[in-house]
């Protein structure tokens, strides 16, 4: 009696697994299949027959419930039988590498991947020769000394590998798929064995095959009919019966579109299967692929979203999915210092339920406000720079936020902190899950692929890990870098079922969809090159027996014609000739004559309707945006009347801001909206005025102060203004260096007034007033100008040097000099100045001699009027003051910078009109 | 000229080409490449590099094209093996170089290029770092070191700023590649003692100037801050009258100008002490930045080549990675040879050094390696980029020099492109402007080989009579602002445009005489040296109805679409972002009307969105969804959903806008493919806020009837029948800066010179001043070069000829004839026929004479000026289509039967794997696979598996023990978990019921004389309250194994029960 059958698949042939299901239902009327081993190559496949046969099942043999078959791959098998048979355990492969990186005594996890990979290659390939052996037979095949060296050596590290694992009871899983052929042949004996799925077995793989089919009463296996898995059943000792099924079709077109970018393609490819959708074939028949399929995914979940596509999608990479990510933040937020970017999305991720809604709310604000870049000290500061540094006092209410936020951001911190201080790396496990906890990240949104699973089953493994190969002392860094490792790599898939399939391109040879759409062929794509292999030249792996370049190569060539055969209709093969400045060639698997301009398909997603609505409407969004009028509404008017009515006092400083730009004062002035710049220190020039300003006044705010004894009078006014303001110590000393420098520069300069007969009067003086006998220049009327503004520094003149230490009340009335501090670079075109000048001039009735900025630069003195007569200079100043009090009052908002110059840093300069 | 096609294409032979514009350049180099799989070389034998991936793909698409008209059988043999062909970047071949190499690097062969923003965040992070530290030590240990001294005294400089300037500087250092890191200083100066000496002996001076001896300190700065104030003016200058005090000092002018060499030279050494503790912070941070690169396998794009220049000239094993390449590769071919810097040379040298010697292993086999170089160094425009056009010459003579009669050089002038007007412009222009002799060098008589050299062309297009023209259209505005000069001339190319519409006459070009057609739109291109006034183009080309779009257009950033989606962005990241808000609820997302929102300011909140919200308006609503979406939601499809749902698409219909919406969404997809949290992208994008040089979306402009605005750097390789240059007036504007990274015979030094007045008289600073401005004739060669029939040059006059004004005039004798003088220069005659026509104005000439050059003004632009209407759109916007939305049918569900109450949270991870490993324990006793006596043993290795070692599996083993006393005490573990007759443990099952398909594992069934028993094991511990509560919330699950059992087993009464283990209670269920 014939053990079986073997159904060769020619290409072209479809319902392959339905004459193998044929078999199985036969063999088992009852509906019990549990005695039916079905072994497929992968996971996906294996999902892939369960799913397929209760779809077959159900309509033909009208079964509700059964016991399935077990549906296993080589892998899970032998894993499954390891564990119940032997006492070794199976090293996880994820931890393969790193216990390798740790023999090599070196942190080159590529290097360490690359033997990773090498191992499991000659478990797979070499089979009858142990790795002393192939180090033999690699030192007769290479001559030039430093490869063999190298070549030698890494097949000496996995000897001391193997050995290690050995002397801990542990064995590889290359090793244990080996070890598992004598358990087949002694624990397993199904009834029937079913074999799909396989193009092309290893050597490894093909024995256990082969124990297998020994093993089993009966053997169903699907083969291609080109496979040289097929010359297997040839064999004199396999006596099965072999069955061709008929070719449905015979794909060899490589007709392709050829479309002008990425974006058009996945478009393209969209519109194509929703075409197809429209006229009937079930999204479940439609499968989509690409080559490169990580690269397209991101892309096609969104167009197919757009479309209203439904899409099932197959071993996507997880590594950018947000519990990954949030995590990722969480450790880089320990490790640098809390750097803002990351700490800030620890901070507000929905993966971290644990995080107190406050911060979770504010952190983002409240950190930028305080310009924190990174470092622990600054955020457990922020309360204290922002108390500090605002420009306008905070609320009471905001206080109380601010409060608890600091509260809730240093225990954050401080559970954070915890992590760190563990010696091993068991130690640092417990703590991470502790974190973990405490943040709830476990009970954090879910998603379909189960990436929670995934990174609890990483942190089981890297406690194995620990417990076989960590040293008893590593540092917070070492638990880093291995935890970054182990979460590498993840891969995940829709769980939903009945959408368009999306597959990566070595799946999808294995579906029999309807309709096929495979995109993403261009060169390099399609065939791709397997990484450069430092290790091993390509004559010698071909000459061990390992897979070399042209096998690659040629199983992608393969493979590809799985594909073209695989669909019921002739698939739609597609490429981007382009894609922003690159330029993309078809891959050379596709006919170059054949490239075609993809057809206009009348299908219209919510975006083309509305962009060709916009186009019949001739919508423009330019009008939109604000040209700088304001509406004339009865809430602009009181709100214009509140600011600048009659009654308002401008202050000089924001009439200077509007002579700049009227429309970025109405912004910031008016509207009081900030534009958020990235911090890059937490001190910014706004709080360095500020402290010099106020070492400065505390500096003669009692009056004149001889150049000998300013050094004293200047640090001690500095060191009670870093009281006022505390700004660390690294800042706190950045201001007491540009003091010291600055002092000589100082006192020469107040020699020199004091030479010119002037000396400090009054300081940090305001001003109220309302300024008279302005007159514009076309205008009859005159314009009152109520004005309010803060004089830094009132010098005086003094007859002599006893009258140098006047008071504010025994004053002489004499003329006087008005100082503006400046830290940074003077507006020269400033109306400040004359403004302050004509308000003293109307409050004290006596003329200011001349105004000028004083530099805490270099200590110099830019005096005003220059060449102008101080009428002249007041008078024009004071017109274009009450024009521009005028357009304000008016609401004239235009963005009409005063300098081109204006506008280059601007934020706003790419949403005005009025760039120059 | 066949026979020197054919020469070049000896394959025995290694040949440099200087094959100018329009020459052919690029099919020359796909020939020979052709010439050499021919000979049986093996496509993978030849390595081909270009300097962008475009061009590689241009010349792998060349080649290909070529032999499938050609040669259809070697076509299909190379398509066959078209993965293994080399032909790739610069830095590709040296990543692949590194990776195969990678061991002697110590370098993760796996690594991965980091994108440059984020290069530059590390960078900026660790900037940040090392500066923090450099400053906080010094206020602690009160005394400076040398990077403490650089920081304070920048700091007491500048003040708060003095840390921007210093994170200039170094971010400069980082600009110009981490490799500037090897960039040594400039030896001292002698000069400074010698003027010292003058100095000191100065008669008058020591009495008029206080403290005069002081000057001369040797304290570092000091004394020459001190000197400062005597002699130099605030511009740094040397004053030419003494001031008051030193007004008795004799010849105090010439007093002044020695001591401002004195300063400078002093300054020198100064700056070079500053410049030592420069690249001392800046290999502090570089040492930082490269530990944590290799921390996490990164490389720069930088440092692909720096590795592999080091790779094969530092390496202890240079010699067998070279052996390992010889092995692999007998012909390299590069392309665009003029744009190769220092380390490109330095790694093609070194490649083929062994190849030139005439020794080696190929030799011995007779084969012959080749190098052939391509390029033309007149077009040689990426200085700034690090490109040094000395090499060109450099290898020219070397390999003259070592190849002998095994190298062929080949200088082609034949040119095809360009009709005579132009070649002749070219010709007297270039040959006047460049050099025409040979390079020298050693720096002898001849001029220094980083001067560029021209060769006159010759014109070889056959296929017209026509002689082309060029047109140079010049503005008199000496009162106008530079904005006003450039309207103008905007609105003068506009009308220059109109007037040749229809009316000029292009000829295709071909092979033999072919007809003419009237000129259209695309036939034109605006080539701009630089983009900054490229808006007033375009807004002269809308009032003018001119169609155009603008290729290669930069400035995406700055784009309004760009802006509004940043804006939605930045608020998703942060609410409390007022401004951004704003600009959403005033964006096509919400057009809301600015009283709404000045309503909204005024009321109470604390900060806008809160008092939008009170506004109830709907948009709140929409974007508190937004908010909450975004969490779960990628960014990028939350965009497009929003600007469908709010119809924000309908504004943004034109072609370019459209681009750009789809750039921005595509960027921030890429980026959160890469893993980027939200406050990441945001950080991108606000980086990336002022970055001018992003291209904007690429637009199919294939077909499109348009003017093509562009850079000339972006036209390099293109070519248009007509061609506008404007703003040729406007000055060049050489590096400023206080840091220069120079290249002196090949090797690399740094400079750090703060000081404007010595700048200006360094040499280096100068020379390096000087190359930049030659790099500016090369740039206007390429523009010119773009022209094939007529070329039309605008700007304004003027007397500085620091500009291509100033080359023309230099070149052509371009000068302003005066009203009625005598002129000997030539004039065009329809020039002067016009010129009386139009309104007198002034008049320009040349004093070279070239047929169909004329210098016209802008009052005769008016007579050529055609008004034009604005062009039909091939289509008028059709009536919208609608959406057709999918009927999607019910899907049907497989729904794994599991515990519906999470264990891990309830009871935490511990019951989680204690129930795995219970379920496991009581299958194999269950299925007799174990015994009693094994179980420990088993549980420990389960245990074992999930990560639970030492004493956390000692505790967990002794609750398995405690339950399973606890059972068999009262009787479960005999009845229900030890092996039984007609019983089934973890018994799999799938059930379809309606549209779900259940599929699970009953833990256990018994079959009791046709009673069907079905038992569940619950693990974790129960405490007696929650019981009833545990029975309800297992019934469905229970329900479902009963339905399963009743239908597997035809059976008529299954009853179900749930076993809590820790207690060892039974309870039936459902």
């Amino acid at each position: 009696m014939r053990k079986g059958t073997v159904f060769i698949a020619p290409l072209g042939a479809r319902d392959k697994k339905a004459s193998v299901f044929r078999e199985i239902i036969s063999l088992c009327p009852g509906g019990d299949y549990s005695s039916v081993l079905y072994i497929t190559p992968s996971a996906f496949s294996q999902t892939e027959a369960r799913r397929r046969f209760f779809s077959y099942l159900k309509p033909k043999h009208g079964k509700k419930v059964y016991i399935p078959f077990q549906s296993l791959t080589i892998k899970s098998l032998c894993t499954k039988l390891y564990e119940t048979h032997k006492t070794e355990g199976i090293v996880p492969a994820r931890i393969e590498a790193m216990v390798l990186c740790d023999i090599l005594d070196e942190r080159n996890i590529g290097y360490a991947r690359l033997l990773s990979d090498l191992l499991s290659r000659i478990r797979h390939h070499i089979l009858n020769r142990g790795l002393s052996q192939v180090a033999d037979d690699v030192s007769s095949l290479i001559f030039e000394e430093k490869t063999l060296k190298q070549a030698v050596m890494a097949i000496q590290v996995l000897e001391e590998y193997e050995a290690g694992l050995r002397q801990r009871g542990l064995i590889d899983f290359g090793g244990a798929v080996k070890n598992s052929i004598p358990l087949i042949r002694e624990h397993v004996s199904p009834a029937a064995l079913v074999l799909d799925g396989f193009f092309d077995p290893t050597p490894l793989e093909l024995e256990v095959i082969r124990a297998l089919v020994e093993q089993a009463d009966k053997v169903f296996a699907v083969v291609e009919e080109t496979a040289e898995f097929l010359n297997f059943f040839g064999s004199p000792n396999v006596e099965i019966e072999k069955k061709r099924l008929k070719p449905f079709r015979r794909g060899t077109n490589t007709r392709y579109y050829a479309y002008s970018s990425m974006e058009d393609e996945v478009e393209g490819i969209a519109r194509g299967v929703k075409g197809l959708i429209l006229e009937g074939v079930r999204p479940k028949d439609t499968a989509v692929s690409f080559p490169l399929f990580s690269k397209y995914v991101p892309m096609l979940k969104r167009i197919f979203k757009k479309h209203g596509i439904p899409a099932n999608i197959t071993g996507y990479d997880l590594s950018a999915s947000r519990q990954l990510v949030a995590l990722e933040e969480m450790i880089a937020s320990i490790e640098d210092d809390y750097p803002r970017n990351e700490f800030l999305s620890f901070l507000t991720s929905a993966h971290f339920p644990g995080i107190p809604e406050t911060v979770r709310q504010r952190a983002v604000s409240f950190s930028s406000r305080a310009g924190i870049v990174k470092g622990k000290q600054a955020w457990l500061s922020v309360r204290e720079i922002l108390l500090n540094s605002s420009e306008e006092k905070l609320s009471e209410g905001e206080k109380k936020v601010l409060d608890e936020f600091q509260k809730q951001v240093s225990q954050v911190i401080n559970t954070l902190e915890k992590l760190k201080r563990e010696v091993n790396l068991s130690g640092f496990i417990d703590n991470l899950e502790k974190v973990l906890n405490k943040f709830r990240f476990f009970d954090s949104p879910g998603s379909p692929d189960d990436i929670l699973g995934s990174i609890e089953t990483t942190i089981s493994e890297l406690r194995h890990f620990a417990m076989l190969y960590s040293p008893d002392s590593i540092s917070f860094a070492d638990f880093v870098f291995y935890l970054r490792q182990m979460l590498q790599g993840f891969k995940g898939s829709d769980k939903k079922e009945d959408g368009v399939r999306v597959v990566p391109f070595e799946l999808a040879a294995g579906l029999e969809p309807v309709e096929l759409f495979f995109g993403g062929m261009i060169e390099n794509d399609l065939p791709s090159r397997p990484p450069i292999d430092p290790i091993l030249p390509e004559k010698v792996k071909k000459a061990l027996g390992l897979p070399y370049l042209e096998y690659y190569l040629d199983r992608q060539k393969r493979h590809f014609q799985r594909l073209l055969n695989s669909s019921a209709s002739d698939p739609y093969l597609s490429c981007p000739v382009a894609d922003g400045e690159k330029i993309f060639l078809p891959s050379p698997f596709l006919d170059w004559e054949q490239g075609i301009s993809p057809a206009v398909l009348n299908i219209s997603t919510e975006e083309d309707v509305l962009l060709r609505e916009g186009a019949f409407k001739r919508r423009d969004f330019s009008d939109v945006l604000w040209n700088g009028k304001l509406p004339s509404d009865i809430n602009v008017k009181s709100a214009l009347n509140k600011r600048f009515g009659p009654k308002a006092f401008f202050r000089v400083t924001d009439i200077d801001a509007y002579r700049k730009c009227p429309m970025r004062f109405y912004i910031e002035k008016f509207l009081g909206l900030e534009i958020q710049r990235p911090p890059e220190f937490e001190v910014e020039a706004r709080l360095w005025g500020k402290l010099a300003h106020s070492t400065m006044e505390y500096l003669f705010r009692d009056g004149d102060v001889e150049p000998e004894d300013m050094g004293k009078k200047l640090f001690d006014g500095l060191e009670k203004s870093l009281r006022e303001f505390p700004i660390g110590d690294f800042w706190a000393g950045v201001a007491r260096e540009i003091f010291i420098k600055l002092l000589p520069a100082l006192k020469e300069q107040e020699a020199e007034m004091r030479m010119q007969g002037f000396s400090p009067f009054i300081v940090e003086h305001p001003l109220k007033t309302e300024v008279d006998g302005l007159k514009r220049v076309s205008a009859k009327s005159r314009i009152d100008l109520r004005l309010k503004g803060k004089i830094d520094r009132v010098d005086i003149r003094t007859q002599s040097p006893e009258h140098r230490t006047q008071t504010k009340d025994k004053k002489q009335p004499d003329t006087v000099r008005l100082l503006d501090y400046k830290t940074g670079s003077a507006d020269r075109d400033s109306l400040q100045l004359p403004l302050y000048i004509s308000m003293w001039n109307k409050e004290h009735n006596e003329l200011a001699e001349k105004a000028g900025f004083y530099s805490l630069k270099d200590g110099k003195i830019d005096w005003f009027p220059k060449r102008a007569s101080m009428d002249e200079f007041l008078h024009s100043a004071l017109q274009l003051a009450g024009e521009l009090v005028e357009k304000m009052r008016k609401g004239v908002f235009k963005p009409a910078p005063f300098k081109d110059t204006e506008c280059r840093y601007c934020a706003h300069s790419s949403l005005c009109k009025g760039v120059k | 000229m066949i026979k020197a096609m054919n020469k070049y294409l000896d394959i025995n032979k290694s040949v440099m080409i200087s094959s100018p514009a329009g020459s052919g350049k690029t099919e020359k180099l796909a020939r020979r490449y052709i010439a050499l799989l021919r000979s049986g070389v093996d496509v993978e034998r030849i390595l081909a590099i270009t300097f962008t991936d475009k061009a590689a793909a241009e010349m792998k698409q060349r080649i290909l094209r070529i032999l499938r008209q050609e040669d259809k059988e070697l076509f299909g043999k190379l398509l066959e093996k078209m993965s293994l062909m080399r032909v790739s970047t610069i830095h590709s071949f040296c990543g692949t170089l590194l990776r195969r190499f990678s061991f002697e690097t110590s370098l993760d062969p796996n690594y991965r290029i980091e994108d440059a923003i984020d290069s530059r965040i590390a960078w900026d992070r660790i900037l940040y770092e090392v500066l923090m530290e450099v400053g906080t030590t010094r206020s602690r240990a009160g005394k400076g070191k040398a990077g403490n001294e650089l920081l304070f005294q920048s700091l007491s400089e500048n003040g708060f700023k003095g840390l921007d300037r210093l994170k200039t500087t170094i971010n400069y250092l980082f600009e110009k590649n981490p490799f500037s890191l090897e960039a040594g200083l400039p030896g001292p100066s002698l000069a400074s003692e010698m003027f010292a000496k003058e100095l000191a002996d100065w008669s008058g001076a020591a009495a008029a100037i206080e403290n005069y001896a002081e000057l001369f300190r040797d304290d570092g700065f000091t004394g020459l801050v001190a000197a400062e104030k005597h002699f130099l003016t605030k511009s740094g200058e040397p004053r030419k009258r003494a001031p008051a005090y030193a007004k008795g000092i004799v010849d105090y002018q010439g007093w002044a100008s020695t001591m401002f060499k004195y300063w400078s030279e002093k300054s020198k050494e100064e700056f070079r002490k500053r410049a030592e503790r420069l690249k001392a912070v800046f290999n502090k941070c570089f040492e930082k930045y490269s530990d944590k690169k290799a921390l996490r396998g990164l490389l720069d794009f930088s440092d692909l080549e720096y590795m592999t220049f080091r790779l094969l000239t530092e390496d202890q094993e240079w010699s067998n990675i070279l052996y390992a390449f010889d092995e692999k590769t007998d012909h390299i071919l590069v392309d665009e040879f003029q744009d190769t810097n220092n380390f490109q040379w330095g790694i093609i040298d070194k490649l083929t050094e062994e190849w030139r010697s005439g020794l080696g292993a190929k030799r011995e086999e007779g084969k012959v390696p080749t190098i052939f170089l391509v390029g033309d160094e007149k077009q040689s425009i990426y200085f700034f980029r690090g490109a040094n056009v000395e090499i060109f010459n450099r290898a020219k003579i070397k390999l003259e020099e070592w190849l002998k009669r095994e190298f062929y050089y080949e200088e082609v002038t034949e040119n095809f492109r360009s009709l005579p007007a132009i070649i002749d412009l070219t010709n007297a222009l270039f040959s006047k402007i460049m050099r025409t002799v040979e390079p020298d060098e050693s720096g002898g008589e001849g001029m220094p080989s980083w001067m560029t050299r021209y060769s006159a062309f010759k014109a070889c297009r056959t296929d017209t009579k026509d002689a082309g023209k060029v047109e140079i259209i010049l503005l008199d505005d000496d009162e106008a602002t530079t904005a006003e000069t450039r309207q103008k001339e905007a609105d003068v190319i506009a009308k220059r445009i109109q007037g040749l519409i229809d009316d000029y006459r292009i000829t295709e070009k071909a092979e033999t005489p072919a007809g003419s057609r009237p000129c259209r739109y695309m036939d034109i291109a605006l080539l701009l040296r630089k983009r900054t006034h490229l808006k007033k183009y375009e807004q002269a080309f809308r009032r003018y109805n001119i169609p155009f779009v603008a290729v290669k257009g930069i400035g995406f950033y700055q784009e309004p679409e760009v802006a509004i989606l940043r804006a939605l962005t930045y608020f998703l990241s942060n609410p409390y972002d007022d401004y951004s808000l704003y600009i959403l609820l005033k964006s096509p997302f919400f057009s809301i009307d600015e009283g709404s929102i000045v309503k909204a300011v005024n009321s109470e909140g604390d900060c806008l969105f809160s008092k939008w919200r009170k506004t109830r308006d709907g948009s709140e609503k929409l974007l508190d969804e937004w908010l909450l979406k975004i969490q779960q939601v990628p960014l990028s499809e939350l965009i497009e959903e929003a600007l469908s749902r709010t119809k924000a698409w309908e504004f943004f219909h034109e072609a370019q806008q459209r681009a750009n919406v789809k750039k921005f969404i595509k960027l921030v997809e890429d980026l959160e493919a890469d893993g980027k949290s939200l406050l990441k992208i945001r950080d991108f994008l606000e980086r990336t806020e002022e970055r001018a040089d992003e291209p904007k979306a690429n637009v199919n402009t294939e077909g499109m009837d348009a003017v093509r605005i562009m850079t000339i750097h972006g036209a390099k390789g293109l070519e248009f029948p007509v061609v506008f240059v404007p703003g040729i007036d406007e000055g060049f504007f050489t590096k400023a800066g206080d840091s220069l990274i120079y290249d002196t015979e090949g090797k690399l030094f740094f400079k750090y010179v703060p000081q404007s007045a010595v700048r200006r008289m360094d040499e280096d600073f100068i020379l390096h001043s000087r190359k930049e401005n030659e790099e500016q004739k090369r740039l206007f060669y390429v523009a010119v070069t773009r022209a094939e029939q007529a070329f039309f040059l605008t700007g304004r006059w003027s007397e500085n000829n620091n500009s291509f004004l100033g080359f023309l005039k230099q070149g052509l004798g371009l000068n302003r004839v005066e009203p009625g003088a005598q002129s000997t220069e030539h004039r065009d005659r329809k020039t002067e026929n016009r010129k009386q026509k139009t309104k007198k104005g002034p008049q320009w000439g040349t004093s070279v004479q070239l047929e169909g050059l004329s210098v016209i003004s802008e009052q005769e632009i008016k007579a050529l000026y055609k008004k034009r209407p604005r062009p039909k759109t091939s289509k008028a916007p059709s009536a919208p289509e609608k959406f057709i939305p999918i009927r999607v049918e019910k899907p049907l569900i497989w729904n794994a039967v599991t515990e519906t109450i999470d264990i891990r949270r309830q009871h935490g991870k511990d019951w989680a794997v204690l129930g795995d490993v219970i379920h496991r324990l009581f299958e194999d006793i269950s299925n007799g696979v174990i015994t009693e006596g094994d179980m420990r043993a088993r549980a420990q290795k389960l245990l074992m598996t999930k990560g639970i070692v030492n004493k956390q599996n000692e505790r967990l083993l002794s609750v398995i023990g405690e339950d399973v006393s606890l059972l068999q005490e009262k009787g479960i573990w005999q009845d229900v978990i030890m092996p039984r007759d007609n019983s089934f443990s973890e018994l799999p099952f799938v059930l379809g019921s309606g549209d779900t398909v259940y599929t699970g594992r009953i833990d256990r069934v018994i079959n009791e004389d046709g009673v069907f028993k079905v038992y569940d094991y619950k693990t974790f511990p129960v405490d007696k309250k929650e019981m009833s509560y545990l029975l309800k919330g297992y019934a469905s699950q229970l329900r479902i194994y009963k339905e399963a059992v009743k239908n597997l087993f035809n059976a008529e009464d299954v009853r179900s029960y749930i076993i809590f283990t820790h207690t060892g209670e039974i309870k039936e269920a459902g």
